[in-house]
């Protein structure tokens, strides 16, 4: 464990993530395709009678995107460097050297789409007409390269392809299995994402029902390349994930006591159900644009905040137990070190560097085991609480089946001693009141491995013929 | 087990390996460009505090003959923090590329403190927004919400400047976290804390000065050497601040200096000739603000922004220089191996030149027409009077 853990009570950092990201990626995506919006509106009032009154409605399309991106969107773009940074240093790390300069490149684009906007927006009154229309296109090409850049690096974390850690090579980490497909579903629901954002700010006119009419009219038709592809697309982005993934999702996972969970499969249905609803919205307004209403447009615009709530859940979900798969553990255990069995049986704290001095088998021990190993994902009693996982355990059913942690499929490898697990398990029981300490737990082990039969046979029984096998029922 | 034994193995025992990557090029070019950008993004906020600071005292003021600056003055704060953001990415970047070990670890140790910058941030811009948009519709709340965005503003450099400099402490690391594993502490250990912080706020006042030089010469060029005369003096004034939380500042940090100081300025030769040519560029810009007021020439402004790229970007480097040092016994830059990312470095500094390129040709474009604007509500606004 090279980094310390961010051990936030109740939330985890993980879930710290997950906040920022969901927010910043509907921003995000409403940042570039709001700029396609912008360049092809311009072009449209350039060649329509009602040309100045589209670009009236056009400024206060832009002034809200303008405040809603810049102020929402790009901090919590930094927001997200902000917390990976905190919920998992080794693979940011990682991430930021292998490549530095892609995310360089990245800035130079933000950079460039921040300043054409200021230009855009700051000089609406007095540029000319052509000027204006070049400033919302090069904005939108220069916004949708950052996206490029993006999705190179958010699609290596799933699908690294042909990457290693070895051979380094960043174009096969970059253009990886699920770059292009994931690249075109972005671009498309961000075509859709503008779209929406221009019926919201239509549905507020009040003065030209006719004129509402043409420009919601206009807006609703950004869904029309996103309903004709997206099934394909999905198809496509489906045939690059792991194996394992499609595994899970096909048949949940076996919970820590038996059990199904079954979440990634919850957040995909969670995302086509809101990409449907906001289609068929979307799809409805189109064919009676009078019917469009700032309460519906908002409510499709907080349902597509759910659809990004869903695909980043199971984006996130679809690596576990990797937060670069094949590669790095979300617990920062490393691929390689995973592999090597000496490895993993060593005193585990002897191995950690983020940990004051405390007595074997204590309490102690067992927290800090908790802290470094399991607190990167696990909170104790919040989100994805340990405490409800474990309400059932005994300390002899913890530890073994701790030996075993990796054969769920989204858990890493318990990495350390017999000791350690001893003394995990004896804190995670400890965390609803059981008493038992880790030197009696490695007690009862050693009695029941001599022949007696005691609870532990019987937990060793369990752990062998269900939850091993991933064959017990649900129970819960 | 010795005491004194256990607290100094602590620093090496807790110091994470460097990442398996490497460099991706030999350190000094994403050291100067982390120079450059980081120069640029504190200018960036050195001006948006300033102008909130300076904006707040023409709200308390109450008189009309500042109308004109602080209209200027609230509707550059959106714009300056928004390049305060971008221009902090690079060094952001490069932070974590070169010394991302000690980085990774102080952020984690602050954790809670550190990510509750972001949701400040959002506050801080929004209120910027707000009153850029709203002034004239709630006039007497202003002064309120653009207090808020400053001290929002100041607690983001606060945190900063607490961060840093906990990054270069290994020693305080294992006690805090033992402490507090949920971040939810800060390095008030620190002796130099509160003279850097000094020392970003004296830049505040210079680089707010500096705009309103700007737009004073602008003023007298178009001919109305009232307001413009007027402007250059409220900048002037403002400056003056700077040298004395400069001086201060520099006081304390001799005062708080550490061992690792001071065999920096006796091993490192670049220490002098970089304190000289930080002196240099305070003169030009204490020259460029002074005597510009009541001028038409750009020279005056040129200049005073010149001076104050030269003073930043010295102190920057300086900044280094002291951490290198600090960070010797556990870090050296020379020991990571260089893992070559020659045509990624190309690609980006390709884009660079043509983004900035593009930039160059666009402001060309634009500026005047902005310019025109501005003239045109000021002329209006006359009239009315």
């Amino acid at each position: 464990m090279n980094y310390p853990i961010w051990d936030i009570p109740f939330l985890g950092a993980g879930l710290v993530v997950a906040i920022i990201a969901i927010i910043h990626v509907l921003i995000s995506h409403l940042a570039i395709g709001g700029g396609a919006f912008l360049f092809i509106a311009e072009v449209w009032s350039n060649r329509t009678e009602h040309g100045d009154r589209i670009r009236d409605w056009l400024h206060k399309y832009a002034t809200w995107f303008l405040v809603y991106t810049t102020v929402f969107g790009a901090v919590t773009g930094v927001g997200i460097w902000f917390s990976i940074q905190l919920a998992n240093a080794e693979a940011t790390s990682l991430l930021i050297h292998q490549f530095v300069f892609a995310w360089a490149i990245e800035w130079v684009a933000f950079l460039g789409e921040l300043t054409v906007l200021y230009f855009y927006f700051y000089g609406w009154k007095k540029n000319s007409r052509s000027l204006q229309v070049f400033l919302a296109g090069a904005y939108f090409v220069i916004s949708w390269m950052s996206l490029f850049i993006i999705n190179g690096i958010l699609s290596f974390m799933l699908t690294p392809g042909d990457w290693t850690i070895l051979n380094k090579d960043i174009f096969l980490g970059f253009f990886n299995p699920g770059f292009f497909p994931s690249l075109l579903i972005r671009t498309l629901a961000m075509f859709m994402i503008g779209g929406l954002f221009g019926i919201i700010v239509a549905a507020r006119v009040t003065d030209d029902s006719d004129f509402k009419e043409r420009i919601i009219s206009f807006s609703s038709k950004w869904i029309i390349p996103a309903a004709v592809a997206a099934p394909f697309l999905l198809l496509w982005y489906w045939s690059t994930l792991p194996e394992n993934t499609i595994e899970i999702f096909k048949s949940g996972v076996t919970g820590v006591m038996g059990g199904k969970l079954e979440a990634l499969t919850r957040y995909f249905w969670l995302a086509i159900i809101a990409a449907g609803l906001i289609l068929a919205g979307i799809a409805f307004i189109l064919i009676r644009p009078r019917a469009a209403s700032l309460t519906g447009a908002i409510a499709l615009f907080l349902i597509a905040q759910f659809g990004v709530l869903g695909a980043e859940f199971f984006r996130e979900m679809a690596r576990k137990p990797y937060v670069i798969y094949g590669v790095l553990y979300s617990n920062g255990l490393w691929q390689s070190d995973a592999d090597n069995p000496e490895y993993m049986k060593k005193p585990y704290l002897d191995q950690a560097k983020w940990h004051p001095d405390v007595e074997e088998l204590s309490s102690e021990h067992g927290e800090w085991v908790f802290r470094l190993q399991c607190a990167a994902c696990h909170t104790r009693d919040g989100y994805r609480a340990i405490s409800t996982r474990t309400k059932d355990w005994t300390g002899e059913f913890g530890f073994k089946w701790l030996e075993t942690l990796d054969q769920q499929g989204v858990m890493p490898k318990f990495q350390g001693s017999a000791e350690d697990r001893a003394a995990l398990s004896a804190y995670l029981v400890s965390l609803h009141g059981d008493t038992i300490t880790a030197g009696d737990i490695l007690a009862m082990v050693a009695e029941a491995e001599t022949g007696d039969t005691t609870s532990v046979t019987d937990s060793s029984a369990v752990m062998d013929t269900s939850v091993v096998t991933g064959e017990m029922e649900e129970s819960k | 087990m010795n005491i004194s034994v256990f607290l100094t193995a602590i620093p090496v025992m807790v110091m994470p390996t460097p990442d398996p990557l490497g460099f991706p090029v030999p350190p000094i070019i994403l050291q100067i460009v982390a120079y450059l950008t980081l120069s640029l993004h504190l200018l960036a906020m050195n001006f948006t505090v300033g102008a909130a600071i300076l904006l707040l005292y023409s709200k308390v003021r109450k008189k009309t003959e500042y109308d004109g600056t602080a209209f200027f003055l609230g509707s550059s704060l959106p714009l300056g923090l928004s390049y305060v953001i971008t221009l902090g990415i690079p060094p952001l970047l490069i932070v974590q590329v070169l010394y991302g070990q000690m980085f990774y670890s102080s952020s984690i140790l602050v954790g809670t403190f550190w990510i509750l910058v972001i949701p400040i941030l959002v506050f801080a811009y929004a209120g910027f927004y707000l009153h850029k948009f709203k002034r004239f519709d709630y006039p007497k709340h202003q002064w309120i919400i653009i207090s808020l965005s400053l001290i929002f503003m100041l607690y983001v450099g606060f945190l900063f400047v607490n961060n840093i400099t906990l990054s270069w402490s290994p020693s305080e690391w294992l006690t805090m976290y033992s402490n507090h594993p949920g971040g939810g502490t800060l390095n008030f250990n620190e002796r130099s804390l509160h003279p850097r912080f000094t020392l970003f706020l004296g830049g505040a006042f210079a680089m707010a000065a500096i705009a309103l030089i700007w737009r004073g010469t602008l003023f007298n060029r178009w001919g109305y050497e009232k307001e413009g005369a007027f402007s250059q003096r409220f900048g002037r004034n403002a400056f003056l601040l700077s040298p004395i939380l400069w001086g201060v500042s520099a006081v304390g940090i001799y005062m708080t200096r550490t061992e690792s100081i001071n065999e920096m300025f006796a091993e490192v030769s670049a220490t002098i000739p970089l304190m000289v040519t930080g002196i240099v560029g305070f003169v030009l810009l204490t020259a460029g603000i002074v005597l510009s007021v009541g001028r038409k020439s750009w020279l005056y402004p040129i200049v005073s922004s010149l001076g104050m790229l030269i003073v930043m970007a010295s102190a920057v480097v300086f900044r280094d220089l002291s951490r290198i040092k600090t960070l010797e016994p556990y870090f050296r830059l020379e020991n990571v191996p260089i893992e070559p990312q020659w045509e990624m470095f190309i690609m980006f500094a390709v884009a660079l030149v043509l983004g900035t390129g593009l930039m160059i040709f666009l402001s060309i474009k634009v500026f005047p027409n902005i310019a025109s604007l501005s003239r045109e509500r000021f002329e209006s606004k006359l009239a009315k009077n």
